[in-house]
Parts: C-alpha cells; sequence; structure tokens
C-alpha cells in the first residue's frame, strides 16, 4: 500500500512529511504478478487501486485517475527498482503504460485490521524487464542464478508495502529455492508447483526481499553492460605515483574504472572519458604497482603489467626522517668521540717523573 | 671502551628508529582533534487519526545512530515499539504500533543519549589514496537526486575541480559550491539537475541544505569520489528546543529556521581516513573534516536511488502527524 497526496520525500530542511492542502489524501493498494520466463525475463503487471482509509475506492474519480496516468512512469521506475538499484541500467519494454481493468480483483487491507477487503477495477502498468544486466542477479553455478526482488516502495518509505505479489514460474524455469527477508515477516499464503502467492496485512508482515534461486537453462548473465570501449596506453610510476594513461576507443562517453594493484592492496579511479578521448591520471603516492586494469561496467576492458621494479623515490616525508636521523647520529658520534677522547687523555703515559 | 661506544650509538638509533615509527603508526588517528559533546535528546511527536475508522498504525521513528564518531543510547520510547529494524542502508530505526480511534490523538515520546565527537581532520594531501574498487562502485553510481550524466555537471567538475589527489578533489568541490549557495528554504528536493542554475552570468545553488548535500554528492561521484549524504540535526547551541507545527510548515519559509535545525550534510570517504564531513552550511566555509559537535547524525543516504523518508523525525502510515518537538541539553560540564 502506497499512501499518495502527501510529501513522501520528506525535507530534510523540516524533516517531516508535510500534507499538501486542497489535495485528496488517499491510497493506492498494491498487486502484483510477476512471470519468470526461461530466457531470464520477468513480465510484471502492476494492479492499482486507489482508496480512501476509510474504504472508499477512487477508483474512476477523474482527478485522481488522471494523477495516477501522468505517474505511470514513476509507476515503472518502482518496477524496474525491484530488479536493480539503478533502472537505467536495466533493459525493460513496456507491454501497457497505462490501462484501466474494469474486471480485475485488488486486494488489501484497508486501515490495518486484519481483514482483507476486495476493491474491484484496477489501473494496470506491465513491463517485461531483462535480468540479464540486474545487479540483484548473482550466478550460483551452470545454469542456476540467484534472483532477488525487492519491494521497492518499503526501500523507499517504510510505511508503503505490496499488498500482494504473486511469483509464476513457466515452465523451463525451475524454482531450487527461495526464501524472504527479513526472516521475520511472514511466507507464502499459496505455495504450489511453479507458483507463490503472498498477501501481505501490513508493512511489517511484508517481506523486503523475495529471493530466489532458479535454474534457467536459456539465460546468459551479462552483468552491468560497459559504457564505452577502452584501453590502457601506458602504466608508470613517476615523481608524481603511478600514472596510467586510458584511451576511449569509443566514438561515445561513458564512465570506466582504472584499478590499480599494488602490493599494499588495490586503488580504483572512476572518470569519465568523452568520446575519442586519451587520459593521463595519477594515483599519487603509490610507489609500486604490479598491474592496472581498465573496466566498464561488469566487463573488464584491458590489462597492463606496470613492469619491472619502479626506480627508488625518496618520499619527501621519509627524507625528511632520514635526515633528521643522520642529525642525530652526527650529534651522537660527535659527543661520544668526544667523550672518548677526554677519557683517553688520563690514561697517557706521564712524562714527568 | 670503543665496543661500548659502537653499542650505546646502535641502541640510540634504535630508540630514534622507533619513535619515528611510533610517529608513523599513530598517523590516523593524530591526523584528528576532537571535542567531545554529550547530549541529553528528548522528542515527542503528536499523531491524531483523522480517518473516520479505527486504524492499527505501524510509526517508524528515526533513531541517533552508531558511528566513529557518535555513540548513541536509547533511554525509552514511549508507547514501547514493537521492533527495531535496519534500512538497505543500515540505518537503525523503531517500529512502534499505535492503535486510535476516529479524532484520537497520540503522544510518542522519546529520549535517547548521544555523545558525539566533534572533529577537525588535517588531512595531509601527501597520504591521502583512492580507495578500493568495491568502494568505489559502490558509492559513486547514479540516483534519481545525483545525476552523475549530466553533462553540464561533468563539465564543470572536470574542468573546475579535478585533481588526482582525492582530498585536494573532495576540497575543491566545497570551496567551488560555498561561494554559490543562493539559500532559501525548499519544501521539495530538487535533485542536482534542478538544484543548480546559471543566472546573471554565474551558477547558483538554489535551496537549502538538501541541494547543497544532493550537489556535493554529484560531483564527488562524477569525479569518482565515493559520497554520501548524511542526515540529523544542526545545533545552534549546547541547549537547544525545537519545534514543527505540521498545519503551518509551508507557509514560514525562512522563518522556519528559528525554530528549526533538521539538517542534511554530504560526506566522502577518502583513504586511509574513510567518511569524511564536509557540512559547508556550518559558518558557511569549505568545512572538508571540519565537523562540529553540534552535528547529531540519525542516519546516511548511500545507495537508494529515492533517497529515504527516514530523513523525518516520525513517519506514520495512516495517521496525521501534527506537531514535532526536539529538546537537546549539552551534558557535557
Amino acid at each position: 500500500m502506497k499512501r499518495l497526496a502527501v510529501l513522501l520525500l520528506a525535507v530534510v530542511a523540516v524533516a517531516a512529511a508535510a500534507p499538501l492542502e486542497a489535495q485528496p489524501q488517499y491510497w493506492i493498494a498494491l498487486n502484483f504478478d510477476l512471470r519468470f520466463y526461461p530466457d531470464g525475463t520477468v513480465v510484471v503487471e502492476a494492479k492499482l487501486h486507489p482508496f480512501t482509509v476509510s474504504g472508499r475506492s477512487l477508483y474512476g474519480d477523474p482527478e485522481v485517475e488522471k494523477e495516477m496516468e501522468s505517474a505511470w512512469r514513476e509507476t515503472a521506475y518502482e518496477i524496474l527498482l525491484m530488479f536493480s538499484d539503478n533502472p537505467k541500467t536495466l533493459k525493460f519494454d513496456v507491454l501497457t503504460q497505462f490501462a484501466r481493468d474494469d474486471e480485475a480483483t485488488v486486494l488489501c487491507d484497508v486501515a490495518g485490521t486484519g481483514r482483507v477487503s476486495r476493491f474491484k477495477g484496477a489501473y494496470v502498468v506491465k513491463l517485461r524487464v531483462y535480468l540479464n544486466t540486474s545487479n540483484y542477479v548473482t550466478r550460483f553455478g551452470e545454469d542456476v542464478y540467484e534472483v532477488k526482488v525487492r519491494d521497492s516502495f518499503t526501500s523507499l518509505d517504510p510505511r508503503s508495502w505490496i499488498d500482494v505479489i504473486s511469483f509464476s514460474f513457466e515452465s523451463g524455469v525451475e524454482l531450487v529455492k527461495y526464501r524472504w527477508e527479513p526472516s521475520f515477516a511472514r511466507g507464502p499464503r499459496v505455495e504450489k508447483q511453479g507458483y507463490l502467492l503472498w498477501i501481505n496485512y501490513n508493512e511489517q508482515e511484508a517481506p523486503d526481499f523475495y529471493v530466489f534461486v532458479l535454474k534457467l537453462p536459456e539465460f546468459r548473465y551479462v552483468g552491468q553492460p560497459p559504457e564505452i570501449k577502452g584501453s590502457i596506453l601506458d602504466a608508470r610510476i613517476d615523481e608524481r605515483g603511478l600514472a596510467v594513461t586510458v584511451a576511449n576507443n569509443s566514438t561515445r562517453a561513458g564512465y570506466a574504472y582504472v584499478v590499480a594493484k599494488t602490493p599494499e592492496g588495490t586503488q580504483a579511479r572512476k572518470i569519465w572519458l568523452k568520446g575519442g578521448e586519451v587520459r593521463t591520471l595519477v594515483f599519487p603516492g603509490v610507489r609500486r604497482a604490479t598491474e592496472v586494469e581498465l573496466w566498464s561496467g561488469d566487463v573488464k576492458l584491458d590489462t597492463y603489467g606496470v613492469g619491472p621494479a619502479a626506480p627508488l623515490v625518496v618520499h619527501i616525508r621519509g627524507f625528511y626522517y632520514l635526515i633528521a636521523l643522520l642529525v642525530v647520529f652526527m650529534l651522537l658520534f660527535t659527543v661520544a668521540y668526544r667523550v672518548e677522547a677526554r677519557r683517553r687523555i688520563p690514561r697517557a703515559i706521564p712524562v714527568y717523573p | 671502551m670503543s665496543g661500548r661506544l659502537a653499542l650505546s650509538l646502535i641502541l640510540l638509533a634504535a630508540a630514534v628508529l622507533a619513535l619515528a615509527v611510533v610517529y608513523q603508526v599513530r598517523g590516523e588517528a593524530g591526523d584528528f582533534s576532537f571535542t567531545n559533546e554529550t547530549y541529553l535528546v528528548e522528542g515527542r511527536f503528536l499523531l491524531v487519526n483523522e480517518n473516520n475508522v479505527t486504524v492499527n498504525d505501524y510509526v517508524y521513528v528515526s533513531l541517533p545512530q552508531n558511528t566513529t564518531f557518535q555513540r548513541s543510547y536509547v533511554l525509552s520510547i514511549e508507547p514501547r515499539p514493537i521492533r527495531y529494524d535496519t534500512d538497505e542502508d543500515g540505518n537503525r530505526y523503531a517500529v512502534v504500533l499505535v492503535t486510535a480511534e476516529p479524532g484520537e490523538r497520540v503522544w510518542i515520546h522519546v529520549r535517547f543519549r548521544v555523545r558525539v565527537s566533534g572533529y577537525v581532520l588535517y588531512a595531509d594531501e601527501d597520504r591521502a589514496m583512492w580507495p578500493s574498487f568495491t568502494v568505489v562502485k559502490k558509492y559513486t553510481t547514479s540516483t534519481g537526486y545525483w545525476d552523475i550524466y549530466n553533462e553540464t555537471l561533468i563539465g564543470i567538475a572536470y574542468g573546475e575541480m579535478y585533481s588526482d589527489n582525492p582530498v585536494a578533489a573532495a576540497r575543491n568541490i566545497a570551496d567551488w559550491i560555498v561561494p554559490r549557495v543562493a539559500y532559501s528554504v525548499n519544501m521539495g528536493r530538487y535533485g542536482s539537475d534542478h538544484a543548480l542554475v546559471y543566472r546573471y552570468g554565474r551558477y547558483e545553488i538554489i535551496g537549502d541544505c538538501v541541494e547543497v548535500a544532493d550537489m556535493y554528492v554529484t560531483f564527488a561521484r562524477i569525479l569518482g569520489l565515493p559520497a554520501r549524504t548524511a542526515y540529523g540535526f544542526l545545533l545552534t547551541g549546547r541547549t537547544q528546543k525545537m519545534w514543527l507545527n505540521m498545519s503551518t510548515v509551508d507557509k514560514e519559509g525562512e522563518a522556519l529556521l528559528s525554530h528549526w535545525g533538521g539538517h542534511m550534510w554530504p560526506q566522502v570517504y577518502v583513504a586511509p581516513w574513510g567518511w569524511v564531513d564536509v557540512d559547508m552550511l556550518d559558518g558557511m566555509a569549505p568545512n572538508f573534516g571540519v565537523y562540529s559537535a553540534r552535528h547529531i547524525l540519525f542516519g546516511v543516504e548511500e545507495t537508494k536511488y529515492y533517497g529515504t523518508a527516514l530523513t523525518s523525525s516520525c513517519v506514520p502510515s495512516y495517521m496525521t502527524l501534527q506537531y514535532v518537538e526536539y529538546t537537546f541539553r549539552g551534558e557535557t560540564p
């Protein structure tokens, strides 16, 4: 359930949700159907039903309908955020931008009373999401992947949650096992072959994450795609540190990571490279390095050996220590030598009888 | 005798070397000077059931957090929380269940003790390092409020703030932002795409602490510096009362600042020191690594695409928040 007509994105200068005047305060029941396919796509159908806390349906209310239709893109982003931290990296198709389904039924516990109400009619937004670039997918083994589905509404606002969510696994998709987070949330109300259904009466019962281990034989996970094509032209230690020259070999601009591997560990820099740009960047203070890597997205573009041991470069702070030590040594030596010289005098053979 | 002389010299040299090594080891802690303050924080929130039905409402209460520079203790929360929970960015909060009849008013009372270590970081640029690949990947992503693909911002960042040294880059960003802040209380959140405007022949950052923090984090992430926002309160003195009347808050404008100190500021990650606070609005100065003990941190925004609603002190679901009040009492003699 999602509360609308209230500033959800609280103002920190005010640090509290401020009510907007002259707008009806209403809630939206959120029912989701997710259908997984063997090629790693998921079709997500969101069925939304607006209502007042007294349980009065606002489905068909022209003002509310117009407002919800104009917010379809936001709903689409919320769907994408179920599968990724960054919706811009996910490929998706809009199957239904915004449509009325007068025959649909939407379930919701209206006022936290423990009773589910049935609302007739739903506004529908439907997307096909490609999981091959999702950062919520982890490869477990041959054709086996862990797929996390986040309740993106709870993530944004702790008082929001998905009221009802079903997961269907098409022929060719094997559900190996599943769990949910946090563990104190409730499990599915319905569990049968290839189908799971959660009915969440309140946010505390609703999982924040639904986690599935799936066998997806037709799925090829690629991770976050690279933004550029690039290479390392040079990497060497000089008086500034480790200087690395990289080139963007593509015509479009984008981010890349330069990773320096040193005996002390790795250091990484994210840089923006224009199309065709060649840039030299420095890891200051790095005196030894074995290898430099260039990444973009989840793809390693190039590796470059830094070469033989770097010439000795005296670090300025170390140099001062060395000078100080030498001065101390010289002073000590001078004092000790004089003391020793004086003590030698009495031991000299007397020249007088 | 010359043998004793040589031995003495060796022992002395060893002592000098040991002192030098000790100096290096204690370097990271020695880079900070601290000012500690302990506060007793008492808060109360008035909730009203404006619905014509009885509601069972889960109310989410933000808590002061534990960090390197802050230790927080919950002394009491009434009604007692049914649960303490943690959001995706690691922020702890309390969940209070309230049942209210139509028209009923319910107060939630909280008491915390918070020990804050204000600090000044003497960051030697010669010792600064870029972080690990994992840290860079996690904390430099683009979000709804931090658009690192905005080419105008990229041009400014690489043209006017870039440095190969992470400390210098972090300082450059703050130096650039401070003279361009055109402060005004903003009831929404513009995000980096809308907080920076070009007018009167120069760039200006319009909005309040949220916009300033968002701009810093965006520029930092563009330059590959891990960055996030922190939120909580900035006090003007050791003892202070703050309040908000939610029915008038959107009409108050700058007058709000006379009785409310909700605040947001950026943090940037620079090895070997870790997360460094950069509160440019505390005295309107760059303030890289200058963090007064008048800050009380209630959470951070790191990875969530649209930030978090937990920046609010108290988040009811069905009921309406009408009034918020905090009293901070400095306890350090």
